[in-house]
Protein backbone atom coordinates (compact mmCIF):
# COMPACT_ATOMS: atom_id res chain seq x y z
CA UNK A 1 0.00 0.00 0.00
CA UNK A 2 1.36 3.47 -0.47
CA UNK A 3 1.49 5.52 2.32
CA UNK A 4 -0.29 9.57 1.91
CA UNK A 5 2.05 10.98 4.10
CA UNK A 6 3.99 13.34 1.94
CA UNK A 7 7.03 11.52 0.16
CA UNK A 8 10.59 13.46 0.01
CA UNK A 9 10.03 13.51 -4.28
CA UNK A 10 6.37 14.31 -3.92
CA UNK A 11 5.65 18.17 -5.39
CA UNK A 12 5.13 20.81 -3.12
CA UNK A 13 2.18 23.64 -3.76
CA UNK A 14 5.09 25.85 -5.39
CA UNK A 15 6.43 22.77 -7.90
CA UNK A 16 3.07 21.59 -9.35
CA UNK A 17 3.49 21.97 -12.99
CA UNK A 18 3.07 26.15 -14.17
CA UNK A 19 1.78 26.90 -17.99
CA UNK A 20 5.67 27.43 -18.52
CA UNK A 21 6.82 23.92 -17.47
CA UNK A 22 4.18 22.53 -19.57
CA UNK A 23 5.20 24.62 -22.36
CA UNK A 24 9.09 23.24 -21.82
CA UNK A 25 7.23 19.72 -21.74
CA UNK A 26 5.66 20.62 -25.17
CA UNK A 27 9.10 21.98 -26.62
CA UNK A 28 11.08 18.56 -26.04
CA UNK A 29 7.63 16.71 -27.53
CA UNK A 30 8.29 19.08 -30.28
CA UNK A 31 12.24 18.19 -30.41
CA UNK A 32 11.32 14.69 -30.44
CA UNK A 33 8.92 14.79 -33.50
CA UNK A 34 5.84 14.25 -31.90
CA UNK A 35 3.71 17.63 -32.03
CA UNK A 36 5.75 18.89 -35.13
CA UNK A 37 3.15 16.78 -37.14
CA UNK A 38 6.30 14.47 -38.36
CA UNK A 39 4.55 12.11 -36.92
CA UNK A 40 1.12 12.94 -37.21
CA UNK A 41 1.89 13.05 -41.48
CA UNK A 42 3.39 9.83 -41.56
CA UNK A 43 0.17 7.30 -40.99
CA UNK A 44 -1.45 9.41 -43.77
CA UNK A 45 1.50 7.87 -46.50
CA UNK A 46 0.46 4.27 -45.34
CA UNK A 47 -3.07 3.29 -46.27
CA UNK A 48 -3.62 0.79 -43.76
CA UNK A 49 -1.78 2.15 -40.79
CA UNK A 50 -4.82 3.24 -38.53
CA UNK A 51 -4.69 -0.73 -37.21
CA UNK A 52 -0.90 -0.34 -36.41
CA UNK A 53 -0.21 -0.34 -32.56
CA UNK A 54 2.13 2.44 -33.13
CA UNK A 55 -0.45 4.75 -34.71
CA UNK A 56 -2.74 3.71 -31.75
CA UNK A 57 0.23 4.46 -29.63
CA UNK A 58 1.61 7.77 -30.97
CA UNK A 59 -2.31 9.41 -30.55
CA UNK A 60 -2.49 7.99 -26.97
CA UNK A 61 0.68 9.61 -25.96
CA UNK A 62 0.19 12.79 -27.15
CA UNK A 63 -2.87 12.58 -24.75
CA UNK A 64 -0.75 11.37 -21.97
CA UNK A 65 -0.40 12.42 -18.21
CA UNK A 66 2.10 14.24 -17.06
CA UNK A 67 3.62 12.82 -13.69
CA UNK A 68 3.44 15.07 -10.46
CA UNK A 69 6.46 13.60 -8.89
CA UNK A 70 9.35 16.25 -10.27
CA UNK A 71 13.00 15.23 -9.85
CA UNK A 72 15.35 18.00 -10.26
CA UNK A 73 17.93 16.37 -11.65
CA UNK A 74 19.04 17.33 -15.45
CA UNK A 75 17.45 14.68 -18.04
CA UNK A 76 20.24 12.56 -19.84
CA UNK A 77 20.13 13.95 -23.55
CA UNK A 78 17.78 11.13 -26.05
CA UNK A 79 21.05 10.72 -28.19
CA UNK A 80 23.03 9.13 -25.40
CA UNK A 81 19.48 7.09 -24.15
CA UNK A 82 19.17 5.48 -27.54
CA UNK A 83 23.23 5.01 -28.46
CA UNK A 84 24.62 4.13 -24.79
CA UNK A 85 22.66 0.52 -23.62
CA UNK A 86 23.30 -2.59 -21.96
CA UNK A 87 21.28 -5.11 -24.34
CA UNK A 88 23.13 -8.31 -24.72
CA UNK A 89 20.90 -9.42 -27.03
CA UNK A 90 22.54 -7.36 -29.18
CA UNK A 91 26.39 -7.54 -28.10
CA UNK A 92 28.25 -6.75 -24.78
CA UNK A 93 29.24 -3.36 -26.33
CA UNK A 94 27.65 -0.13 -24.67
CA UNK A 95 26.84 0.64 -28.35
CA UNK A 96 26.33 -3.05 -29.98
CA UNK A 97 22.60 -2.04 -29.10
CA UNK A 98 22.08 0.58 -31.49
CA UNK A 99 24.58 -0.75 -34.26
CA UNK A 100 22.99 -4.37 -34.10
CA UNK A 101 19.32 -3.42 -34.04
CA UNK A 102 19.02 -1.32 -37.23
CA UNK A 103 17.36 -4.21 -38.83
CA UNK A 104 15.07 -5.13 -35.99
CA UNK A 105 11.58 -5.60 -37.31
CA UNK A 106 9.26 -5.41 -33.74
CA UNK A 107 6.30 -7.20 -35.66
CA UNK A 108 4.83 -9.51 -35.12
CA UNK A 109 4.56 -9.22 -31.40
CA UNK A 110 2.22 -10.23 -28.63
CA UNK A 111 2.66 -10.96 -25.31
CA UNK A 112 1.26 -14.08 -23.40
CA UNK A 113 0.25 -14.23 -19.90
CA UNK A 114 0.65 -17.08 -18.13
CA UNK A 115 0.57 -18.43 -14.50
CA UNK A 116 -1.70 -17.82 -11.86
CA UNK A 117 -4.32 -15.69 -13.14
CA UNK A 118 -7.88 -15.95 -14.36
CA UNK A 119 -7.45 -14.70 -17.30
CA UNK A 120 -4.19 -16.32 -19.10
CA UNK A 121 -3.65 -15.59 -22.56
CA UNK A 122 -1.80 -13.84 -25.82
CA UNK A 123 -2.14 -10.41 -26.04
CA UNK A 124 -1.63 -8.17 -28.37
CA UNK A 125 0.08 -4.68 -27.92
CA UNK A 126 -2.56 -2.46 -28.75
CA UNK A 127 -5.21 -4.98 -25.74
CA UNK A 128 -2.65 -4.35 -23.61
CA UNK A 129 -2.16 -0.63 -23.21
CA UNK A 130 -5.55 0.49 -25.30
CA UNK A 131 -7.45 0.70 -21.60
CA UNK A 132 -4.17 2.24 -19.76
CA UNK A 133 -3.63 5.83 -19.59
CA UNK A 134 -0.11 6.56 -20.24
CA UNK A 135 1.93 8.91 -18.02
CA UNK A 136 5.15 10.90 -18.78
CA UNK A 137 7.23 9.76 -15.88
CA UNK A 138 10.91 10.86 -14.96
CA UNK A 139 12.73 8.40 -13.41
CA UNK A 140 16.67 8.17 -12.06
CA UNK A 141 18.10 5.00 -13.85
CA UNK A 142 21.09 3.47 -12.19
CA UNK A 143 23.23 0.83 -14.00
CA UNK A 144 24.87 -2.13 -11.69
CA UNK A 145 28.20 -1.13 -13.12
CA UNK A 146 27.93 2.46 -11.19
CA UNK A 147 26.77 5.03 -13.86
CA UNK A 148 23.15 6.76 -14.06
CA UNK A 149 21.00 8.52 -15.95
CA UNK A 150 17.90 10.79 -15.96
CA UNK A 151 15.07 9.35 -18.52
CA UNK A 152 11.89 10.64 -19.37
CA UNK A 153 9.71 7.62 -19.87
CA UNK A 154 5.82 6.88 -21.57
CA UNK A 155 4.01 3.92 -19.43
CA UNK A 156 1.42 2.83 -17.60
CA UNK A 157 2.09 1.04 -14.18
CA UNK A 158 1.84 -2.81 -14.32
CA UNK A 159 0.04 -2.46 -11.48
CA UNK A 160 -3.01 -1.71 -13.56
CA UNK A 161 -1.93 -4.03 -15.87
CA UNK A 162 -1.66 -6.96 -13.53
CA UNK A 163 -5.20 -6.55 -11.96
CA UNK A 164 -6.85 -7.29 -15.62
CA UNK A 165 -5.39 -10.94 -15.93
CA UNK A 166 -6.84 -11.40 -11.81
CA UNK A 167 -4.10 -12.89 -10.16
CA UNK A 168 -5.23 -15.37 -8.00
CA UNK A 169 -3.60 -15.60 -4.13
CA UNK A 170 -0.96 -17.88 -5.38
CA UNK A 171 0.61 -15.65 -7.53
CA UNK A 172 3.51 -14.30 -4.89
CA UNK A 173 6.20 -13.67 -7.73
CA UNK A 174 5.94 -12.29 -10.91
CA UNK A 175 8.15 -13.69 -13.91
CA UNK A 176 9.21 -11.86 -16.92
CA UNK A 177 10.56 -13.23 -20.69
CA UNK A 178 12.13 -10.83 -23.21
CA UNK A 179 11.82 -12.59 -26.55
CA UNK A 180 13.82 -15.40 -27.81
CA UNK A 181 13.89 -15.17 -31.36
CA UNK A 182 17.91 -15.87 -33.13
CA UNK A 183 17.05 -13.93 -35.64
CA UNK A 184 16.08 -10.70 -34.64
CA UNK A 185 18.56 -10.67 -31.52
CA UNK A 186 22.08 -12.14 -33.19
CA UNK A 187 23.90 -12.64 -29.39
CA UNK A 188 20.85 -15.12 -29.37
CA UNK A 189 22.58 -17.30 -31.78
CA UNK A 190 26.76 -16.97 -31.38
CA UNK A 191 28.08 -19.91 -29.65
CA UNK A 192 30.14 -17.52 -27.62
CA UNK A 193 27.29 -16.21 -25.78
CA UNK A 194 27.31 -17.74 -22.16
CA UNK A 195 23.64 -16.43 -21.33
CA UNK A 196 20.88 -18.89 -21.18
CA UNK A 197 18.57 -17.05 -23.07
CA UNK A 198 15.93 -16.08 -23.13
CA UNK A 199 16.51 -13.31 -20.41
CA UNK A 200 14.37 -13.83 -17.52
CA UNK A 201 13.49 -11.15 -14.70
CA UNK A 202 11.79 -11.10 -11.26
CA UNK A 203 9.48 -9.42 -8.95
CA UNK A 204 8.25 -9.94 -5.37
CA UNK A 205 3.86 -9.41 -6.40
CA UNK A 206 4.28 -6.23 -3.96
CA UNK A 207 7.01 -4.90 -5.58
CA UNK A 208 5.54 -5.08 -9.39
CA UNK A 209 2.08 -4.02 -7.62
CA UNK A 210 3.51 -0.93 -6.57
CA UNK A 211 2.80 2.23 -7.82
CA UNK A 212 6.36 3.30 -9.22
CA UNK A 213 6.47 0.71 -11.10
CA UNK A 214 5.96 1.02 -14.91
CA UNK A 215 5.60 -0.80 -17.93
CA UNK A 216 7.18 1.33 -20.44
CA UNK A 217 5.94 2.09 -24.38
CA UNK A 218 8.20 5.29 -24.99
CA UNK A 219 11.07 7.15 -23.96
CA UNK A 220 10.93 11.00 -24.85
CA UNK A 221 7.36 11.05 -26.29
CA UNK A 222 8.22 8.69 -29.09
CA UNK A 223 7.85 5.00 -29.06
CA UNK A 224 10.73 3.14 -27.83
CA UNK A 225 13.52 2.32 -30.45
CA UNK A 226 14.64 -2.13 -30.48
CA UNK A 227 18.01 -0.96 -28.19
CA UNK A 228 15.79 0.26 -25.77
CA UNK A 229 13.46 -2.72 -25.78
CA UNK A 230 10.57 -2.01 -28.16
CA UNK A 231 7.86 -2.60 -28.04
CA UNK A 232 7.19 -3.17 -23.92
CA UNK A 233 9.81 -2.98 -21.15
CA UNK A 234 10.11 -2.74 -17.29
CA UNK A 235 10.86 -0.01 -15.35
CA UNK A 236 11.96 -0.44 -11.72
CA UNK A 237 13.11 2.70 -11.00
CA UNK A 238 14.54 2.33 -7.57
CA UNK A 239 16.81 -1.49 -8.27
CA UNK A 240 19.69 -2.14 -10.55
CA UNK A 241 19.16 -1.22 -14.29
CA UNK A 242 19.49 -5.39 -15.44
CA UNK A 243 15.58 -6.34 -13.13
CA UNK A 244 14.28 -3.65 -15.55
CA UNK A 245 13.39 -6.40 -18.21
CA UNK A 246 13.36 -5.58 -21.99
CA UNK A 247 11.38 -6.58 -25.22
CA UNK A 248 9.01 -8.49 -22.79
CA UNK A 249 6.93 -11.44 -24.35
CA UNK A 250 5.61 -13.46 -21.14
CA UNK A 251 4.73 -12.61 -17.87
CA UNK A 252 3.93 -14.99 -15.63
CA UNK A 253 2.46 -15.05 -11.96
CA UNK A 254 4.01 -17.76 -10.37
CA UNK A 255 4.13 -19.19 -6.53
CA UNK A 256 7.78 -19.23 -6.24
CA UNK A 257 10.50 -17.04 -6.52
CA UNK A 258 11.98 -16.74 -10.11
CA UNK A 259 15.88 -17.17 -11.01
CA UNK A 260 16.42 -14.06 -12.74
CA UNK A 261 19.62 -14.51 -14.99
CA UNK A 262 22.13 -12.52 -13.56
CA UNK A 263 21.80 -14.48 -10.52
CA UNK A 264 21.89 -17.62 -12.47
CA UNK A 265 25.10 -16.06 -14.07
CA UNK A 266 26.06 -15.06 -11.10
CA UNK A 267 24.83 -15.02 -7.28
CA UNK A 268 27.46 -14.30 -5.73
CA UNK A 269 27.46 -10.40 -7.72
CA UNK A 270 24.38 -10.16 -8.82
CA UNK A 271 20.63 -11.22 -6.32
CA UNK A 272 17.15 -11.58 -7.02
CA UNK A 273 16.22 -7.71 -5.17
CA UNK A 274 18.98 -5.82 -6.56
CA UNK A 275 17.98 -2.02 -5.07
CA UNK A 276 19.98 0.40 -5.64
CA UNK A 277 21.97 0.55 -2.33
CA UNK A 278 24.92 2.52 -1.37
CA UNK A 279 25.53 0.66 1.31
CA UNK A 280 26.29 -3.21 -0.22
CA UNK A 281 29.33 -2.98 -2.65
CA UNK A 282 29.18 -5.10 -5.19
CA UNK A 283 32.20 -7.43 -5.06
CA UNK A 284 34.83 -6.01 -7.68
CA UNK A 285 33.27 -2.09 -7.01
CA UNK A 286 31.78 0.21 -4.47
CA UNK A 287 28.38 1.04 -5.29
CA UNK A 288 28.32 4.46 -3.17
CA UNK A 289 28.55 6.40 -5.74
CA UNK A 290 27.68 6.91 -9.79
CA UNK A 291 29.01 8.88 -12.86
CA UNK A 292 25.45 10.58 -13.96
CA UNK A 293 25.80 10.52 -17.97
CA UNK A 294 26.97 11.87 -19.95
CA UNK A 295 29.94 12.90 -18.66
CA UNK A 296 32.91 14.74 -19.97
CA UNK A 297 36.69 13.67 -19.86
CA UNK A 298 37.53 16.73 -17.71
CA UNK A 299 34.38 15.89 -15.47
CA UNK A 300 33.39 12.40 -14.95
CA UNK A 301 30.50 13.66 -13.21
CA UNK A 302 30.76 11.34 -9.79
CA UNK A 303 27.52 12.18 -7.35
CA UNK A 304 26.69 9.95 -4.17
CA UNK A 305 24.26 6.96 -5.03
CA UNK A 306 21.14 7.41 -2.53
CA UNK A 307 19.17 4.55 -1.36
CA UNK A 308 16.84 3.13 -3.13
CA UNK A 309 18.01 5.12 -5.87
CA UNK A 310 16.20 8.42 -3.92
CA UNK A 311 12.88 6.24 -4.06
CA UNK A 312 13.38 5.56 -0.06
CA UNK A 313 10.45 7.35 0.81
CA UNK A 314 8.41 5.41 -1.37
CA UNK A 315 9.37 1.74 -1.18
CA UNK A 316 11.48 1.52 1.65
CA UNK A 317 8.39 -0.40 3.44
CA UNK A 318 8.53 -3.10 1.02
CA UNK A 319 11.64 -4.54 3.02
CA UNK A 320 10.74 -3.76 6.10
CA UNK A 321 12.63 -6.17 8.53
CA UNK A 322 14.69 -7.73 5.69
CA UNK A 323 18.72 -8.09 5.95
CA UNK A 324 19.68 -6.17 2.85
CA UNK A 325 23.05 -6.81 3.00
CA UNK A 326 22.24 -10.74 2.57
CA UNK A 327 19.36 -9.80 0.10
CA UNK A 328 21.01 -7.75 -2.08
CA UNK B 1 69.63 -6.78 -42.45
CA UNK B 2 71.89 -3.52 -43.64
CA UNK B 3 72.13 -0.80 -41.58
CA UNK B 4 69.74 1.43 -43.72
CA UNK B 5 66.98 -1.16 -43.75
CA UNK B 6 67.23 -1.33 -40.03
CA UNK B 7 66.51 2.33 -39.36
CA UNK B 8 63.46 2.46 -41.95
CA UNK B 9 61.99 -0.40 -40.47
CA UNK B 10 62.66 0.46 -37.21
CA UNK B 11 60.36 4.53 -38.19
CA UNK B 12 57.89 2.39 -39.55
CA UNK B 13 57.42 0.52 -36.42
CA UNK B 14 57.41 3.68 -34.34
CA UNK B 15 54.74 5.05 -36.91
CA UNK B 16 52.67 2.25 -36.49
CA UNK B 17 52.80 2.49 -32.79
CA UNK B 18 51.89 5.82 -32.59
CA UNK B 19 48.79 5.21 -34.46
CA UNK B 20 46.45 4.41 -31.26
CA UNK B 21 47.55 7.38 -29.74
CA UNK B 22 47.15 9.54 -32.76
CA UNK B 23 43.48 7.86 -33.23
CA UNK B 24 42.21 8.80 -29.76
CA UNK B 25 43.57 12.32 -30.07
CA UNK B 26 41.26 12.42 -32.88
CA UNK B 27 38.40 10.83 -31.10
CA UNK B 28 39.20 13.42 -28.46
CA UNK B 29 39.19 16.43 -30.53
CA UNK B 30 36.15 15.53 -32.67
CA UNK B 31 34.42 15.09 -29.31
CA UNK B 32 33.39 11.44 -31.13
CA UNK B 33 34.17 9.50 -27.56
CA UNK B 34 30.52 9.18 -27.05
CA UNK B 35 28.48 9.35 -23.33
CA UNK B 36 30.74 7.69 -21.51
CA UNK B 37 34.37 8.74 -22.96
CA UNK B 38 36.61 8.60 -19.77
CA UNK B 39 35.62 5.08 -20.34
CA UNK B 40 36.29 4.76 -23.21
CA UNK B 41 39.75 6.22 -23.13
CA UNK B 42 41.10 4.20 -20.07
CA UNK B 43 39.53 1.05 -22.21
CA UNK B 44 41.25 1.47 -25.22
CA UNK B 45 44.47 2.68 -23.93
CA UNK B 46 44.83 -0.04 -21.76
CA UNK B 47 44.03 -2.34 -24.53
CA UNK B 48 46.83 -1.26 -26.58
CA UNK B 49 49.28 -1.61 -24.25
CA UNK B 50 48.48 -4.91 -23.45
CA UNK B 51 48.68 -5.47 -26.80
CA UNK B 52 52.11 -4.00 -27.73
CA UNK B 53 53.60 -5.51 -24.34
CA UNK B 54 52.06 -9.12 -25.72
CA UNK B 55 54.14 -8.58 -28.78
CA UNK B 56 57.25 -7.24 -26.80
CA UNK B 57 57.23 -10.81 -25.34
CA UNK B 58 56.71 -12.41 -28.88
CA UNK B 59 59.55 -11.40 -30.28
CA UNK B 60 61.99 -14.07 -28.51
CA UNK B 61 59.88 -17.24 -29.63
CA UNK B 62 60.03 -15.51 -32.74
CA UNK B 63 63.47 -15.09 -32.99
CA UNK B 64 63.94 -18.85 -32.38
CA UNK B 65 60.78 -19.77 -34.33
CA UNK B 66 62.58 -18.19 -37.63
CA UNK B 67 66.12 -18.86 -36.49
CA UNK B 68 66.58 -14.87 -37.22
CA UNK B 69 67.66 -12.42 -35.26
CA UNK B 70 66.44 -9.36 -36.41
CA UNK B 71 62.98 -9.69 -34.21
CA UNK B 72 65.46 -8.70 -30.99
CA UNK B 73 66.06 -5.13 -33.28
CA UNK B 74 62.22 -4.40 -31.62
CA UNK B 75 62.23 -6.33 -28.40
CA UNK B 76 62.88 -3.24 -26.65
CA UNK B 77 60.87 -0.28 -28.79
CA UNK B 78 57.83 -2.11 -27.84
CA UNK B 79 58.57 -2.90 -24.09
CA UNK B 80 59.00 1.18 -23.62
CA UNK B 81 56.06 1.60 -26.07
CA UNK B 82 53.77 -1.09 -23.96
CA UNK B 83 55.27 0.98 -20.71
CA UNK B 84 54.18 4.12 -22.55
CA UNK B 85 50.37 3.23 -23.62
CA UNK B 86 49.73 1.49 -20.20
CA UNK B 87 51.42 4.72 -17.93
CA UNK B 88 48.75 6.58 -20.33
CA UNK B 89 46.30 4.42 -19.30
CA UNK B 90 46.91 4.84 -15.35
CA UNK B 91 46.64 8.80 -15.81
CA UNK B 92 43.34 8.47 -18.02
CA UNK B 93 42.13 6.42 -15.19
CA UNK B 94 43.41 8.98 -12.52
CA UNK B 95 42.53 12.38 -14.52
CA UNK B 96 39.65 11.13 -16.87
CA UNK B 97 37.69 8.59 -15.22
CA UNK B 98 38.40 9.31 -10.89
CA UNK B 99 38.72 13.19 -11.93
CA UNK B 100 41.63 13.28 -9.86
CA UNK B 101 39.61 13.24 -6.70
CA UNK B 102 41.84 11.64 -3.85
CA UNK B 103 38.56 10.01 -2.12
CA UNK B 104 37.52 8.23 -5.42
CA UNK B 105 40.74 7.01 -6.12
CA UNK B 106 41.58 5.55 -2.88
CA UNK B 107 38.14 4.22 -2.42
CA UNK B 108 37.70 2.88 -5.89
CA UNK B 109 41.42 1.13 -5.96
CA UNK B 110 40.44 -0.58 -2.02
CA UNK B 111 37.10 -1.90 -3.52
CA UNK B 112 38.16 -2.84 -6.69
CA UNK B 113 40.57 -5.38 -6.48
CA UNK B 114 41.74 -5.59 -10.38
CA UNK B 115 42.80 -1.74 -9.95
CA UNK B 116 45.68 -3.14 -7.36
CA UNK B 117 46.70 -6.08 -9.62
CA UNK B 118 47.00 -3.85 -12.60
CA UNK B 119 48.95 -1.18 -10.74
CA UNK B 120 51.22 -3.87 -9.49
CA UNK B 121 51.98 -4.96 -12.94
CA UNK B 122 52.93 -1.48 -14.39
CA UNK B 123 55.06 -1.31 -11.33
CA UNK B 124 56.95 -4.29 -12.15
CA UNK B 125 57.89 -2.39 -15.42
CA UNK B 126 59.30 0.66 -13.60
CA UNK B 127 63.00 -0.63 -12.94
CA UNK B 128 62.68 -2.56 -16.60
CA UNK B 129 62.64 1.11 -18.10
CA UNK B 130 65.24 2.23 -16.08
CA UNK B 131 67.86 -0.45 -17.12
CA UNK B 132 66.39 -0.47 -21.07
CA UNK B 133 69.25 1.65 -21.94
CA UNK B 134 72.78 -0.66 -23.34
CA UNK B 135 74.62 1.54 -20.29
CA UNK B 136 72.79 -0.48 -17.88
CA UNK B 137 72.31 -3.32 -19.57
CA UNK B 138 76.42 -3.70 -19.75
CA UNK B 139 76.94 -2.45 -16.38
CA UNK B 140 74.30 -5.27 -14.97
CA UNK B 141 75.79 -8.22 -17.18
CA UNK B 142 73.64 -11.24 -15.93
CA UNK B 143 71.98 -9.83 -13.11
CA UNK B 144 70.33 -7.95 -16.49
CA UNK B 145 68.53 -11.02 -17.70
CA UNK B 146 67.44 -12.28 -14.26
CA UNK B 147 65.74 -8.71 -13.54
CA UNK B 148 63.76 -8.55 -17.06
CA UNK B 149 62.23 -11.37 -16.69
CA UNK B 150 60.12 -9.50 -14.29
CA UNK B 151 58.53 -8.75 -17.44
CA UNK B 152 56.73 -12.71 -17.40
CA UNK B 153 55.48 -12.20 -13.77
CA UNK B 154 53.92 -8.31 -15.13
CA UNK B 155 52.12 -9.94 -17.98
CA UNK B 156 50.93 -12.75 -16.02
CA UNK B 157 49.17 -9.80 -13.66
CA UNK B 158 48.21 -7.84 -16.54
CA UNK B 159 46.19 -11.08 -17.96
CA UNK B 160 44.66 -11.44 -14.23
CA UNK B 161 43.83 -7.74 -14.47
CA UNK B 162 41.74 -8.06 -17.73
CA UNK B 163 40.12 -11.15 -16.72
CA UNK B 164 39.16 -9.49 -13.48
CA UNK B 165 37.50 -6.73 -14.93
CA UNK B 166 35.57 -8.85 -17.74
CA UNK B 167 31.97 -9.37 -17.08
CA UNK B 168 30.83 -11.96 -18.83
CA UNK B 169 32.45 -11.76 -22.05
CA UNK B 170 35.63 -13.77 -21.87
CA UNK B 171 36.70 -13.62 -25.84
CA UNK B 172 39.25 -10.79 -24.92
CA UNK B 173 40.97 -12.44 -21.94
CA UNK B 174 40.90 -16.06 -23.32
CA UNK B 175 42.90 -14.42 -26.50
CA UNK B 176 45.47 -12.98 -24.63
CA UNK B 177 45.61 -15.80 -22.09
CA UNK B 178 46.33 -18.36 -24.94
CA UNK B 179 49.01 -16.13 -26.52
CA UNK B 180 50.51 -15.53 -23.75
CA UNK B 181 51.39 -19.40 -22.34
CA UNK B 182 51.82 -20.48 -26.31
CA UNK B 183 54.94 -17.94 -26.13
CA UNK B 184 55.71 -19.33 -22.36
CA UNK B 185 55.62 -22.45 -23.81
CA UNK B 186 57.65 -21.46 -26.80
CA UNK B 187 60.23 -20.20 -24.63
CA UNK B 188 60.50 -22.88 -22.18
CA UNK B 189 60.93 -25.31 -25.05
CA UNK B 190 63.75 -23.69 -26.42
CA UNK B 191 65.24 -23.69 -23.06
CA UNK B 192 64.70 -27.13 -22.68
CA UNK B 193 66.39 -28.08 -26.23
CA UNK B 194 69.17 -25.78 -25.72
CA UNK B 195 70.33 -27.46 -22.20
CA UNK B 196 70.45 -30.93 -23.99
Amino acid sequence: MLIRSKAKSEPRSFEITSETQYLSRREWLKKAGILGGGLLAAPALSQAASNDWRDILRTKMQSSKQWPHKISDELTPYEDVISFNNFYEFGTGKNDPIQNSKDFKVDPWSVRIEGEVGKPGRYSLEDLFKSQTLEDRVYRFRCVEAWSMVVPWVGFPLADLLKRFEPTSKAKYVRFETMLDPKRFPAQRTARSTIDWPYVEGLRIDEAMHPLTLMVVGVYGKTLLPQNGAPLRLMVPWKYGFKSIKSIVKIELVEKQPINTWQQLAANEYGFYANVNPDVSHPRWSQARERRLPNSLWNPNWIPTQKFNGYEDQVASLYKGMNLEKLY
Amino acid sequence: MKKAQRIWLKVLVHLALVMPALWLVYLIVSQSLGTDPAEKVVRDLGFAGACILWLSLAMTPLKRLTQSSDWILFRRLLGLWSFTYLSLHLLAFLVFWAGLDVAIILEEVSERPYIIVGLSAWLLMVPLVFTSTRKARRQLGRRWVTLHKLVYLSALLGLLHIFWFSKLDFVQPIVFGVLLFVMFGLRFKGRAQRSK
